[in-house]
């Protein structure tokens, strides 16, 4: 990749984010009040924001990479980001905002009047939102890493540091025309690409079989391994290797591998021939790999439960879309109940629109960057393949707004969830911190899962978005739902269901991050928490409240008055909808 | 940007939070009990139409693992990999959207009655 355009690109990103942020800034101060010019923000625009907050690093770079690891079966991952919005929009868009809430735990507090529900779901918030931030982090230090050759670690830092000091200094903030023009930028940095890319393969001599054919390099291919890995060999293989492999040294000398698993240690590159078969990374237990089994759907990859992994992935996105800090926040910038119903309506085609490319990049990385496979750097197909495919200086300037999307991504997530995580984190959880150390709240916000990201190496991007979508469901599912929809909710049943669903799917991730269990159904059920994690917090939520039928809060029906009424039209006798919640 | 304008914005966040009296502002009056009958019958029909919705979305993707799970063998009949893309790659988005746009248009003809019925009821 051509450091230069890369650099430029994505300065540039960088830089029109804050030219728009200003003016938008500057438009909403001249207003006595930003939530009465937020008002009359019609839906489409607020839909482009939405979108162009939950389209992460994940979407945009993951997608592809697990496509082109993994196979078809991972196109569940777009699915269940956009179905999520269904989900939201069938139970919760209209009575949540409504609600006025602006966090999670303001819908709790609001809802059941229960400080200590409040208290509790604010430390889930925090812990879904650590979650969400740590794949944005190593998506930005894979993005820098490719555009400036930095270690990967510092590309994390460095976007942790940027989003932090925005964040403190205000910006990025509930700027709608800022989350629009992400929305934009990402969409245009994928589609544009992909236009002369698909070209580029039709006039390829042999595109055909894509689908089918286990991948090969199509030219000379030297690959350098950066850490260790095994592979798994079908056919014997020959290359030239410089460094050790199976503990023997190689100092550009033909190697000759037999069938089975050979170890390359770090720092070995291997120089092979056109037409070699790729060979692919054999997991650390020797288990089969995933390469074989691509084109099969449910084939499995990595998991030994492939149908059940599948309708883990279904329940954590379906249902946890409607407890990811950073979306809530976005509804509340809707007039009122009703636009936000329409917003989500057009969020899903602009979600759904946008998902129809990065399995796109997927498939083609699978094709033009197989040495990704083996590397198992596959996260960074959808940055490589202009240079790959195309070359010269069209591959570089499509390479360069490419990574200019991917810095839209992790920026405009990152800085949604920091915001909002700094905002818990003073509000709710260290509320002895005062309000105005909300500015020292950002620096845990970042700092945490940047040093976690640090120090937990490479999870694989749109993987670790699914954990916290799994916990996001489990704790917030339950909540909402119940809250908007059941009268008999009250605090301690909700603290239950809270503590339950969302502790033991927490627990579960958190396991599955640190080290999980070699193999089996215990890693199966730990890796995809969301079946059992759900329902598991609704009936908490069901039975401790019914146990605690005599707590149900005395405000309960002026509640659901207030959530489920639509609004009156301007200049009625009925107060404003917005009430003394939260502002930014 | 962060402006010097900002810490002030921030300080407003916490503010009314601790102003406010739980649990959350009292409504207008509703009183009636005809109120409390309109807001029962608006709430079990969005709720039904909200599990309608939901219902639609599980019967159309909820079956879909099974069927890839039973789909050939690639290896003996190419082509699944193909369909399977054409479902998920393609073909639900647009699923989404018109189950979303069928829940929104009755959704908002339930709170249109439900106005009529009170403002009749007031007259």
């Amino acid at each position: 990749m051509n450091q230069a355009y890369g650099i430029v690109a994505v300065s540039a990103a960088v830089l029109a984010t804050l030219v728009i942020g200003s003016v938008g800034l500057r438009v909403s101060r001249t207003t006595s009040d930003f939530y009465v010019a937020s008002r009359t923000v019609p839906p489409y625009l607020n839909a482009m924001a939405v979108s162009g907050e939950y389209l992460s690093a994940a979407s945009f770079l993951g997608i592809a990479g697990l496509v082109a690891a993994e196979g078809v079966q991972m196109l569940w991952f777009p699915v269940g980001y956009a179905a999520g919005y269904l989900v939201l929009l069938a139970f919760v868009a209209a009575p949540l905002r409504r609600s006025g809430a602006y966090t999670l735990p303001d819908f709790a507090d609001s809802r059941l009047g229960s400080p200590a529900a409040r208290r509790v779901a604010g430390v889930l918030v925090v812990g879904v939102g650590w979650l969400y931030l740590l794949p944005q982090l190593q998506g930005a230090g894979l993005t820098l890493g490719l555009v400036t050759g930095a270690p990967h670690w510092l590309g994390g830092v460095l976007v942790a540091v940027v989003v932090t000091l925005a964040v403190a200094a205000g910006g990025m903030r509930g700027i709608t025309f800022v989350q629009a023009f992400q929305y934009c930028l990402k969409l245009t940095a994928l589609l544009v690409p992909a236009v002369f890319l698909l070209l580029a393969w039709h006039g390829d001599p042999r595109p055909a079989g894509a689908l089918e054919e286990p991948p090969a390099f199509r030219r000379h291919t030297q690959v350098t391994v950066d850490s260790t890995v095994r592979l798994r060999i079908e056919a014997p293989l020959r290359a030239v290797a410089s460094g050790a492999v199976d503990g023997r040294a190689y100092d550009g000398a033909p190697l000759a591998l037999d069938p089975g698993v050979h170890e390359i240690r770090a720092g070995t590159t291997l120089r092979f021939p056109p037409g070699t078969p790729v060979p692919e990374r054999a997991p650390g237990d020797g288990r089969p790999g995933t390469a074989a089994g691509w084109a099969a759907p449910l084939s499995g990859g990595e998991e030994e439960h492939p149908l059940y992994a599948t309708y883990g992935l279904i329940c954590a996105t379906f249902l946890g879309t409607m407890g990811l800090p950073h979306v809530l926040v976005r509804f509340y910038t809707n007039p009122d109940g009703r636009a936000a119903r329409r917003t989500t309506v057009i969020v899903l085609a602009l979600v759904g629109g946008f998902y129809l490319l990065p399995p796109l990049y997927g498939l083609l990385g699978r094709l033009y960057a197989p040495d990704l496979l083996l590397t198992g750097n596959t996260d960074a197909a959808v940055l490589v393949l202009p240079e790959r495919l195309l070359g010269g200086t069209a591959g570089d300037l499509l390479g360069a707004l490419i990574a200019a999307g991917a810095c839209a991504a992790f920026l405009s997530t990152a800085s949604g969830l920091t915001l909002s995580v700094a905002g818990v984190l003073s509000q709710d959880v260290l509320p002895s911190l005062g309000v105005r150390r909300f500015r020292l709240a950002t620096l845990p916000a970042v700092a945490v899962p940047g040093t976690v990201s640090v120090a937990a190496g490479q999870l694989p991007v749109a993987g670790a978005v699914g954990l916290a979508f799994a916990v996001a469901a489990s704790a917030f599912c339950p909540l909402l739902v119940l809250g908007i929809w059941w009268r008999g909710l009250t605090p301690p049943g909700a603290i239950a269901g809270l503590l339950a669903g969302g502790g033991g799917a927490l627990t579960a991730v958190t396991l599955t991050i640190a080290g999980p269990p070699a193999g089996g159904w215990a890693r199966s059920l730990l890796a995809w928490p969301a079946v059992w994690s759900v329902p598991l917090g609704f009936l908490t939520m069901i039975l401790v409240s019914l146990a605690t039928r005599d707590r149900v809060p005395p405000g309960t029906e002026a509640a659901m008055a207030r959530l489920h009424l639509p609004e009156r039209p301007a200049g009625r006798d009925q107060p404003s909808t917005r009430r003394g919640v939260t502002t930014p | 940007m962060g402006g010097p304008g900002t810490p002030r914005r921030e300080v407003v966040t916490g503010a009314p939070r601790t102003a406010r009296p739980a649990p959350g502002p009292v409504p207008p009056a509703r009183t009636r009990p005809q109120d409390a009958a309109l807001l029962r019958d608006l709430m079990r029909r969005q709720l039904r139409l909200g599990v309608s919705a939901f219902g639609m979305l599980v019967a159309v993707i909820g079956p879909l693992p099974l069927v890839f799970a039973a789909l050939p063998d690639p290896a003996v009949r190419p082509g699944g990999a193909l369909l399977v893309w054409a479902v998920l790659g393609v073909g639900a988005y647009p699923v989404l959207v018109v189950i979303g746009r069928w829940y929104v248009v009755r959704a908002e003809r339930a709170e249109r009655d439900a106005v009529e019925r009170d403002e009749g009821a007031r007259r």
